[in-house]
């Protein structure tokens, strides 16, 4: 049965397997095919050239600042009122209005000390990092510092107008944010892509792992659905195996637990248990005829031995009695009196003979088809208020030997009528139970010892003095010929039920 | 033969799905030779890194994606039995905007350099790194130094970045309709791919190996 579970699984598996194999070719090509659409050559290309594109324009606005600067220092420095100056001056100068905002103008001296100041968004701006200045190469006249994280930017311009106005020029302004944010944002993409393209091998791997991931847990779902559906199908199968070892031993009375599944393999089951019983019937039924096929071949042999010497004895007996001559005396009435015991001894033989005979040699079956009711209601008006009929009124006719059958129905009749000392009705039922045709015959008699139950049917078996003990055996006899069934159910001091039922086809 | 069967099988199918993953990167950078020599009674070393820059560093560097140089030089005796291990790292970046390379030596040094061709002659020879105090060592040893490097392409940050990325596109447009007929229960693919992206770190480095010849004590304090 093992063998069973693992190909159910097997096939299970390869169900899931074999599509999942184009499948997962499928899936890498597809992720790899996504991939190079998304991170094409194209698409870095423009990215790379839309950050140099910005790029260019954040030197282009950078270098405006320093002109402008520089062109400012031009003018006569030290006359100059920082607070007539405005950020106009550097936007006629050449700074983009659109790209910066001019925070402040200052001018420190050489020394690092402040000279003037003039903001001009109205805040104060602190004082200048002595380091910035020191970057300041000899030869060197302007610098421009960026803060592009904290958007401040500063434009340097070396001035030398007098020895008093010997210094820098400050120029302070801010980017344009949304230029920055968008010129960041590019960056940022463009970053991205490159890290995308890096991490091209295990990004592809990972689309790979999570489909074989997710293969995995489809497997083992199948595995184990796979086991407990071949556990549900294989399990009955494996008692069935054993069921059929049991009955194959002879044991019929190996019955199986009945499912409650209404399927194929629940009917295969319930077919099993009826096909044992069935069997079990069967041979009990052989076992039956051929026991009594062996007590009536004795039963004749019997018969015939006794019978054949019993009118030898009765003509013997009469000529002893009829020659003695003086039948007063007391010899001759002894003589008489032996004699009439003798013959009603001889008398009673013949009964016996009879009913041997009659058991050993049965005639064959006459079969005609009637209705059990109507042999009933004929056999009923014998024994008068005694019976108790209930007939059922839809019960069919079915093919029976009439004879024999009123010999069954008589036999259990007057036994129970003997039975019952106190004249109780004797209830003769029947009735149609699917495809039998059931008989009851129930007294309120003494009823039977459990101990005898089991040997009523027995061949010379009797509980009643006189009694042969064969008219229960013929009765189940006959029963068996029609392919009946016979059972009795009894109960000391109240009663016995004989229950027989004969199948319609 | 039924088991040599399904094991076959089995192999076929582990071909089948695993072909095409394995894919490794080639070397493309090197390690200059390694010298040992000995300086105030401490044995240090000369190492440099040559042609690091080559098309699959340079192009995400000077995107702006920061390079992390890692090396570990291990000071071995001749049964092969380590003495001494110092690790080197070397953050190098590039500012986009202003055009101009910074380099990180040991979370230390500070430098930057103008051009690409500088910064390359700068690792060409790295200052002379300190392995271990010559007393350490014995004289009648023979040592060899290896020196392991790693050039990572992809540090945290980025990868960090990468799934952030990735996560914010799963958030799109496309998952409204859906998510009128939800049921509640939502394989987030995109995470499940990410758990294994998050692991898988190795693919995006390059490797390089160089080891010194073997020296005494004695070989290196000769001239």
């Amino acid at each position: 049965m093992i063998r069973i579970r693992h190909k159910i699984i097997l096939i299970l598996l390869m169900a899931v397997l074999l599509p999942l194999i184009p499948i997962s070719f499928l899936v890498y090509n597809l992720v790899n095919q996504s991939y190079q659409i998304g991170v094409n050559p194209q698409v870095q290309q423009a990215l790379e050239q839309g950050v140099n594109f910005s790029k260019s324009i954040y030197t282009m606005v950078r270098k405006e600042l320093s002109t402008a600067l520089e062109e400012f220092s031009q003018n006569e420095i030290v006359n100059i009122d920082p607070e007539k100056l405005n950020s106009e001056v550097f936007y006629r100068l050449g700074v983009d209005s659109s790209y910066w905002t001019l925070i402040s103008i200052s001018f420190v001296r050489s020394d690092g000390k402040p000279g003037w100041e003039k903001s001009f968004q109205g805040v104060t701006v602190g004082k200048i990092d002595p380091r910035i200045l020191r970057q300041f190469r000899a030869d060197q006249n302007s610098l421009i510092v960026s803060d592009r994280e904290n958007n401040e930017f500063m434009a340097l311009q070396r001035v030398k107008a007098s020895k008093s106005a010997e210094g820098f020029l400050v120029l302070r302004a801010r980017l344009n944010d949304s230029y920055l944010s968008q010129s960041d944002h590019l960056l940022q993409v463009h970053q991205i892509f490159q890290s995308l393209h890096v991490a091209r091998s295990s990004l592809l791997k990972s689309f790979l792992y999570t489909f074989i991931a997710i293969a995995l847990v489809l497997l083992s779902i199948v595995v184990i659905f796979g086991m407990w559906i071949s556990a549900k199908i294989t399990s009955p199968i494996s008692r069935l195996v054993k069921g059929t070892a049991e009955v194959g031993k002879g044991n019929f009375d190996y019955q199986l637990p009945q499912l409650k599944r209404r399927d194929e393999i629940g009917k295969l089951i319930e077919h099993f248990n009826q096909m044992a019983r069935q069997l079990k019937i069967n041979q009990e039924r052989m076992i039956y005829l051929e026991k009594m096929a062996a007590w009536q071949q004795m039963a004749r042999k019997i018969a015939h031995e006794i019978k054949n010497p019993l009118t030898p004895i009765q003509l013997t007996i009469q000529q002893l009695v009829d020659k003695y001559p003086d039948k007063q005396n007391d010899y001759g009435q002894l003589l008489s009196e032996c004699a009439t015991i003798i013959n009603e001894e001889i008398g009673s033989l013949r009964n016996l003979v009879t009913e041997f005979s009659e058991f050993g040699k049965l005639p064959e079956l006459k079969l005609e088809t009637g209705n059990l009711n109507h042999l009933i209601q004929e056999i009923s008006p014998l024994y008068g208020d005694r019976l108790q009929l209930d007939l059922a009124a839809d019960l069919p006719d079915f093919t029976f030997d009439w004879d024999r059958i009123r010999r069954v129905l008589i036999n259990l009749i007057e036994n129970a009528i003997q039975a019952d000392q106190k004249d109780h009705p004797v209830q003769v039922r029947t009735s149609l139970l699917g495809n039998k045709i059931t008989l009851m015959i129930e007294d309120k008699g003494a009823g039977i010892p459990p101990a005898e139950l089991g040997k009523i049917f027995e061949p010379y078996f009797s509980t009643k003095s006189g009694g042969t003990g064969l008219g229960l055996a013929i009765t189940r006899l006959i029963v068996e010929e029609h392919n009946g069934r016979i059972s009795v159910d009894s109960i000391v001091g109240e009663g016995t039920r004989f229950r027989i039922e004969f199948p319609i086809e | 033969m039924r088991l040599n069967s399904n094991s076959r099988w089995c192999s076929l199918l582990f071909l089948i799905l695993f072909c095409g993953i394995s894919n490794s990167y080639a070397q493309n950078y090197q390690i200059s030779p390694v010298l040992p020599f000995l300086s105030h009674d401490s044995v240090m070393v000369d190492i440099g890194f040559k042609d690091v820059f080559g098309e699959s560093i340079r192009k995400p560097l000077l995107a702006g994606l920061p390079i992390l140089l890692h090396a570990e030089i291990m000071v071995t005796s001749s049964g092969g039995e380590m003495v001494q291990q110092r690790e080197v790292d070397i953050q190098i970046s590039y500012n986009v905007w202003e055009e101009i390379f910074h380099l990180s030596f040991n979370n230390r040094t500070s430098v930057s350099l103008e051009t690409l061709d500088r910064l390359q002659n700068w690792l060409a020879k790295l200052p002379g790194i300190f392995l271990v105090p010559a007393n350490k060592l014995l004289d009648s040893e023979t040592y060899q130094i290896k020196v392991v490097s790693q050039a990572s392409i992809l540090t945290r940050r980025q990868s960090n970045q990468l799934q952030k990325w990735m996560q914010e596109s799963d958030q799109t447009e496309e998952d409204s309709p859906s998510q009128g007929r939800s049921t509640g229960f939502r394989l987030n693919l995109n995470q499940l791919i990410q758990m294994f992206f998050s692991r898988d770190k190795s693919q995006e480095a390059y490797q390089a190996i160089g080891e010194s010849m073997k020296f005494t004590l004695k070989d290196l304090r000769q001239p």
